[in-house]
């Protein structure tokens, strides 16, 4: 259903996404997991065109933008078939939660206002935040704020909808109540790449794990193959590191709560 | 201190408010009409545009408000005379009223500095909301008059106000050619039996009102455009 065909990206000299190859099927979820500058939101954002490749193609069914599509329509139109959940959010600040939710329907899809507002009411309660509609996202938690941008990514109907780190932003609370709404998605059959460093929930959720490195992929199967017997020398490596690296990270937690708790003290 | 004068230059100055408020309300929005204009085409390409822009804004900043004034005072009549001796017509040149001396002085001198807080309000809009709209399939056009647009009137529109104070404040430069706002009010008032003290002590009075009075509604309105930046306690 989406396919991305030898995607070159180049910032200035240096080679970003080197050659990438990548198909997911219809209800497919795919994750990309690799160290920090690899490319991996380089190459969402080049499936949804906010980057332009330097080469190949992006095809979502019968719609293919190349590197040389110039023509803005055909842009749009593949764009409209992805939505994108980012690390940070980004919902409209100055909109209430549910606007956040209608006005897309409206503006992307010429949803008329009424159909939209049952429409986001609907996923406002699928996302577990019915309570929040008039909110503005300043007053949501972080947590809160990703479920909300995801409903209105849903809200969109996309093909696929790309997540780029969801939950990194959060502390583990907060990823819980996210992960477990991405989890409710790839149910309903929608089609996910998600790019994530929470290795236990890419093995959970993943059809397809695909490790990336320095712009290339390296290894790619199912979650089974990558994380318990990786064939390729630096995916091991990788996800070793990872543990060590996930674990210490914890350790520091526990350090700053310590500190919290001391600082409350000589208050 | 007499009061009864005072009170009487108080309500002889009460009677131009309403000239010096709509003045100012029509210089502001001339301003941003003009401050606009200056913004566009400061965002093209062109050196040459950009260059003459440039121009415009550091002659008007550089040079106080009042020669701008005095230069249009006595420079549209003779510019007036030109064109109509050039093109045959018949303008009345010579009683020309001062009130469009001040509107073109006041409104180019503001544009200069409306233009910035345009541009300062558009880059407050931050990229990820517009990179947000523009992943969800918002077309170039719809992400500016759906997203873009409208935080950055929230942010501007303040700012607008708060010159707008400010003008009601400069207009008193316009006495000089005999356009009569509150202070001039004062000072023919103060002309008719030389209690200066009395009259400037009313026009103080007066703007004093003003700017507060209207500085608080401003700002209720303010908060209430910025109420989703504030974390409300809920
Ligand atoms: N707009 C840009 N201009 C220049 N270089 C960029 C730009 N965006 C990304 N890069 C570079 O491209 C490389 C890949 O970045 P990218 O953000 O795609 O990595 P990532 O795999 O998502 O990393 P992380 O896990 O930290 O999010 C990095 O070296 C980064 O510095
Ligand atoms: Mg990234």
């Amino acid at each position: 259903m989406l396919k991305v065909d030898s995607i070159v990206k180049k910032f200035g000299s240096k080679t970003v996404l080197n050659g990438i190859n990548l198909s997911v099927k219809q209800g497919e979820v795919v994750t990309l997991i690799g160290p920090s500058g690899t490319g991996k939101t380089t190459l969402l954002r080049s499936i949804n065109l906010l980057e332009r490749a330097d080469e190949g193609s992006v095809s979502i069914e019968d719609l293919t933008v190349t590197n040389a599509t110039k023509d803005k329509k055909k842009i749009l139109d593949l764009r409209r078939k992805t939505a994108m959940v980012f690390q940070q959010y980004n919902l409209f600040k100055n909109l209430k939660v549910i606007d956040n939710i209608i006005q897309p329907q409206v503006v992307v899809k010429g949803v008329d206002k009424e159909t939209a507002r049952r429409r986001a009411i609907e996923l406002l309660h699928q996302v577990g935040l019915s309570d929040f509609a008039d909110y503005y996202p300043v007053q949501l938690s972080g947590g809160q704020q990703q479920r909300v941008s995801i409903a209105r990514a849903l809200g969109l109907d996309p093909e696929v909808i790309l997540f780029d780190e969801p939950t990194s932003a959060l502390d583990p609370e907060l990823s819980k109540e996210v992960l477990n709404v991405i989890k409710q998605v790839a149910d309903t059959g929608i089609s996910i790449i998600l790019a994530t460093h929470e290795m236990q929930f890419a093995e959970e959720i993943s059809d397809q794990v695909i490790f990336m490195e320095k712009g290339n992929i390296v290894e790619q199967g199912s979650p089974r193959a990558i994380f318990h017997n990786a064939q390729n020398e630096r995916t091991r490596e990788f996800l070793k590191n990872y543990q060590q690296y996930v674990s210490s990270d914890e350790k520091k937690v526990e350090v700053d709560k310590f500190e919290e708790v001391e600082r409350l003290k000589v208050i | 201190m007499n009061v009864n004068i005072f009170t009487h230059d108080l309500r002889g100055i009460w009677l131009v408010v309403p000239d010096t408020l709509l003045v100012s309300v029509a210089i502001l929005a001339l301003g941003i009409v003009l401050g606009m204009i200056l913004y566009v085409l400061q965002q093209r390409n062109n050196f040459i545009i950009r260059s003459i822009c440039r121009l415009y804004v550091s002659y008007f900043r550089g040079v106080p408000l009042l020669i701008h004034l005095l230069i249009f005072y006595y420079g549209l009549p003779v510019v007036l005379q030109v064109i109509s001796t050039a093109f045959n017509l018949h303008i009345n040149y010579e009683h020309l009223n001062p009130i469009y001396a001040v509107l073109l002085s006041y409104t180019m001198y503001s544009s200069s500095f409306i233009s910035e807080i345009i541009r300062g309000s558009f880059m407050s809009v931050g990229q990820d909301q517009i990179e947000a709209a523009t992943a969800l399939g918002y077309s170039r056009a719809q992400a500016f008059w759906k997203i873009k647009l409208p935080q950055s009137l929230n942010e501007s529109v303040p700012k607008f106000l708060n010159y707008y104070v400010l003008l009601i404040r400069q207009l008193s430069l316009a006495f000089m050619v005999s356009f009569v706002d509150i202070f001039a009010k004062a000072k023919l008032e103060s002309a008719i039996n030389y209690r200066y003290i009395e009259s400037f002590c009313a026009a103080a009075v007066v703007y004093w009102i003003l700017c507060v009075v209207l500085t608080f509604i401003f700002k209720k309105y303010e908060n209430y455009l910025r109420r989703y930046e504030k974390v409300v306690v809920v």
